[in-house]
């Protein structure tokens, strides 16, 4: 029941079984349903189908039996007859015009409806018009031999049958090409050099100046307030420590690479805001906690307050660095600017404290 | 006789639901080929009348089995009525149309 198409034309059946559908849900509406299930739709609209094409059958075959090939309404009615309903009395002599089948129909047209399908329907299914291939006499070509009439379709060109080996333009020798090649790579290294010495560069900030502390004399520890974590006195229980940065690689070897590093930004309160700054993004409670220890807390109060000022213009900044690190030169300008204002306002509140 | 050829003459003002184009196409699918059409409108009548008869007869059906009897009204008859394939199956029957649908699937096409 499912199938209905013969082999091949599913495609073409497909139009013709959508416009079936439409048709009956139309008949269906008509005789009081407000609605069809999608699976009675398809068996009903099958079903109807098969219908149509049994009873056209039916009449050709009819029509065939008379030695004609065009049926006509005589043919139908015979077909109509052998698909419906048994008549009650199947007579032979009775004229064919006054069978029961016909007048069921005539007295359906009458008391029914006229339902118009729905939409306006193209002739289908459409024939696709294919360009014919032009004949010797359309190319004005004399054919290939005298036994080829010109009005036969014109032999194919050469190309397309015949395998023609083809050659690589070489615009370039190959040395040129592998200078190009080695010139190439010499450039994409170069630019991840300076990647790469630029996200060292941040990282070194914190480190370098730390390094810094480290060397210098303890007595730096509390004057200066950078706490540095090995030297400071240990926290007391509740307090949480501060979050390093992490910048990969560089926690380790701290200690010999960043000796050489070209000191960028010398700056001791701007390398431990930055610290303090991530230590309270990415640890939310963590500069909080701090304010409960001893007196590490104490600095830490203070570098806190110092740095919350300047949170959004080191925020910016990080932002900045973030998103252009292609900009490097400009940002190593602005941060040397923005160092130096960090210093001396830093200092100021060193001195005040 | 004239009966038939006003009938047909009749057909060839009427609008069957079966659009022509789509008669035409599974005519000529089976073979069937007419330069009248009224012949074909006829054809295309005799689907129209079969279908409704089994939409009707499908209704009937529904409506035994949503309501007691004839005695309901109101609310009942503002029920939606709904063809459903059960309904379907059983109207279909009287025609000689035997159908079974299967009550689940056990596999899915997303299952694979």
């Amino acid at each position: 029941m499912g199938g209905g198409s013969s082999g091949g034309s599913s495609s073409r059946d497909e139009f013709g079984r959508i416009v079936a559908k439409m048709a009956v849900a139309q008949i269906c509406e008509s005789v009081g349903f407000h609605s069809i299930q999608a699976s009675a739709m398809e068996t009903l609209a099958d079903v109807a189908i098969r219908y149509l094409r049994d009873l056209a059958r039916a009449a050709h075959f009819y029509s065939n039996l008379a030695a004609r090939i065009e049926s006509n309404a005589f043919d139908l009615i015979m077909a109509m007859e052998d698909v419906g309903p048994a008549p009650p009395a199947a007579d032979p002599s009775r004229p064919i015009a006054r069978s029961s089948a016909l007048r069921e129909v005539m007295r359906f047209v009458e008391y029914s409806e006229e339902i118009p399908f729905a939409r306006p329907l193209p002739r289908f299914p459409v024939a696709k018009k294919r360009l014919a291939a032009p004949s010797f006499a359309q190319l004005g070509e004399a054919p290939p031999g005298s036994h080829i009439p010109s009005w036969l379709p014109a032999l194919p060109d050469p190309h397309t049958y015949r395998h023609t080996p083809v050659w690589p333009d070489r615009k370039r020798e190959p040395a040129a090409n592998r200078l190009e090649q080695a010139r190439q790579r010499r450039k994409a290294e170069s630019s991840l050099v300076a990647l790469h010495s630029r996200l060292s560069s941040t990282a070194s900030m914190v480190f370098k100046d730390r390094e810094k502390e480290n060397s210098g004399s303890e007595e730096n520890v509390s004057g200066s307030g950078s706490g540095n974590a090995f030297l400071a006195p240990p926290l007391a229980p509740g307090a949480k420590e501060l979050m390093v940065v992490q910048f990969g690689g560089f926690k380790d070897g701290g200690g010999g690479e960043n000796a050489g590093v070209v000191p960028q930004v010398p700056s001791i309160v701007e390398a431990f805001a930055s610290v303090v700054e991530s230590a309270s993004n990415g640890n939310g409670d963590g500069g909080l906690e701090i304010q409960d220890a001893g007196s590490k807390g104490v600095f830490a109060k203070r570098i806190l307050a110092a740095s919350k000022q300047q949170q959004q213009q080191q925020q910016q900044l990080l932002k900045r660095q973030r998103s252009s690190v292609a900009n490097a030169e400009d940002d190593k300008d602005e941060r040397k600017k923005r160092a130096e204002q960090i210093i001396t306002q830093g200092m100021d509140t060193m001195a005040a404290s | 006789d004239k009966l038939l050829v006003d009938f047909l003459s009749f057909l060839a003002d009427y609008v069957p639901t079966f659009p022509d184009e789509l008669v035409d196409y599974y005519a000529a699918a089976a073979g069937f080929q007419c330069s009248d059409v009224g012949v074909k409108r006829l054809l295309s009548v005799a689907a129209q009348k079969f279908v409704a008869e089994i939409a009707s007869d499908a209704m009937q059906y529904c409506k035994m089995r949503q309501g007691v009897g004839g005695s309901s009204s109101g609310a009942k008859q503002q029920r939606k009525m709904v063809l459903s394939h059960d309904d379907l199956v059983s109207a279909l029957k009287e025609y000689g149309v035997e159908m079974r649908r299967p009550e689940y699937f056990a596999d899915t096409s997303s299952a694979g």
